[in-house]
């Protein structure tokens, strides 16, 4: 191969592939091309070159991220798309919320003058008053009472921290906006992180109320029970063998009874089957992955 | 059939019936054993109809009193789900020759199948509760709604298509989630794999 080299270039270029210099079949591939006499690159030739440049080049730049923490949040972000469609994806964006005035008006009438365990209590009340509705009168003066306040100052308050509470909860804020907001009102700066904290707290709880008793009443599927009877035999009729299924379909407004016989219910059942593979295809994914 | 159960049994009047059976002409014999057959499993009743012109020859009382007879020994067998040779021996007993017990043995054993279906629907005792006949689903991916945003779970919207015995058609709607379809389908799953293992 290296014959036709003068001696000196000749040692050079063993010392070098002795380094590990150019990979012998890259060399290989070289002189081929050399000897072939090829002046122009086909499509081909263009095409692998750049398939292997393109691979070359994302495998070095996994490897130097590898170091970096920005590949292992990514490696999480990525593992919780590919979950299956049955788990919801709630994740709260961080979001700059901004309080209406009249409710900042409302809020900073009373609550900047409550101490911090009256505000504990207070944000209680007002979480009570979003799950449970309106609350009795005694339990209104009984706030007034320990507040030293008016009652209809209270009421105010109340319903100005319920409402704060229902529109962040609705929109899945998170607890650290939530007391960024609250900080921007006069007054408000000592009791933020305690209201914030509540709020954080109840979240949960509060967005299942939303969703339970505020919402759409559709009904919604809770127990199955089945029964199977064989008909043995009646008066017409000697010697038979007839499977039925006797169903009691159990959902959120009522209980129905059904009957089914052996081939409704293998279609039933294979129906099913196909409507659990579609949440889990790539157009379903697709779905839940861009829609925001 | 088991030993505890009872034989074939048919009436006086039944087998007197059949000994008129037999005094038929070959014609009138064949036509009265298919409309009969034809009776028992709930088909048409076109061939009873039009059984006194075909018999032409014949007195209407006895052609009546011939299919009468007929109709309770098929149906009776039916029940039974008697072998041929149980139905010749009470054949036999009646006075029918031997080509005219083979004839009504022949057609009863081809409608034997439909004649046992019919009987098996006539009562039940299940007529207020709704039987399933289809089901439809539909996936939906819920966003949003005016009292809660950011959402984001799939649910399913099931319909069941329920038929009562008078033929009414009715829906039962349901949601639910991946997990309680799941759930659903486990416990039907369940059962249909009851059944299987009941008729093997």
């Amino acid at each position: 191969m290296m014959e036709w080299l003068p001696w000196r270039r000749r040692r050079r270029r063993w010392r070098w592939r002795r380094r590990g210099g150019i990979g012998r079949r890259s060399w290989t591939m070289m002189m081929r091309r050399r000897r072939t006499g090829r002046r122009r690159m086909t499509m081909v030739m263009r095409r692998r070159r750049r398939r292997r440049m393109m691979m070359t080049t994302c495998l070095w730049t996994m490897w130097r991220l590898r170091r970096s923490s920005l590949l292992l949040a990514t490696m999480t972000m990525t593992t919780t798309t590919t979950t299956t469609a049955a788990t919801a994806i709630n994740q709260p964006t961080a979001m700059l919320i901004s309080i209406a005035d009249d409710l900042a008006a409302d809020l900073t009438a009373l609550l900047p003058s409550l101490s911090s365990d009256f505000m504990t209590q207070f944000c209680q009340v007002a979480v009570d008053h979003v799950t449970k509705g309106s609350l009795s009168s005694s339990r209104y003066a009984q706030v007034a009472k320990s507040v030293d306040g008016e009652v209809a100052q209270v009421k105010t308050a109340l319903a100005a921290l319920s409402s704060l509470f229902i529109q962040c909860a609705k929109r899945n804020v998170g607890e650290a906006d939530v007391r960024k907001a609250l900080e921007e009102l006069e007054g408000m700066e000592k009791h933020a992180a305690q209201v914030a904290e509540c709020y954080g707290r109840q979240k949960a709880r509060l967005r299942a109320v939303l969703a339970g008793e505020f919402a759409m009443r559709l009904p919604h599927y809770v127990d199955l029970d089945w029964r199977i009877d064989v008909e043995v035999g009646s008066r017409a009729l000697r010697n038979q063998v007839k499977p039925t299924m006797m169903l009691n379909l159990k959902t959120t407004e009522k209980d129905t009874l059904l009957q089914a016989d052996y081939a409704v219910a293998k279609h039933v059942c294979d129906e099913l089957e196909q409507a659990m593979k579609q949440a889990n295809t790539a157009h379903s994914r697709r779905i839940i992955k861009y829609i925001r | 059939p088991t030993p505890n159960q009872r034989p074939m049994e048919l009436s006086r009047s039944n087998l007197s019936s059949l000994t008129r059976l037999a005094t038929l002409k070959a014609s009138s014999f064949s036509s009265i054993v298919a409309a009969a057959c034809e009776a028992a499993s709930f088909g048409s009743s076109q061939a009873t109809e039009s059984l006194v012109e075909k018999c032409a020859g014949e007195d209407a009382a006895d052609v009546k009193t011939a299919f009468a007879g007929a109709a309770a020994v098929v149906l009776e067998a039916a029940k039974h789900d008697a072998a041929g040779d149980e139905i010749r021996a009470v054949l036999d007993e009646c006075k029918l020759s031997e080509e005219q017990a083979g004839e009504l043995v022949k057609a009863f054993e081809q409608r034997k199948k439909a004649i046992r279906a019919a009987l098996g629907r006539t009562h039940s005792f299940n007529k207020d509760v709704p039987s399933v006949v289809g089901i439809d689903w539909r996936l939906d991916y819920y966003i949003k709604s005016h009292n809660l945003e950011q959402v984001k779970t799939p649910v399913y919207f099931i319909t069941l298509k329920t038929q009562t015995a008078d033929g009414s058609v009715a829906d039962v709607r349901f949601t639910c989630n991946y997990q309680e379809l799941q759930d659903l389908h486990a416990k039907l799953r369940d059962s249909v794999k009851q059944v299987d293992r009941l008729l093997s």
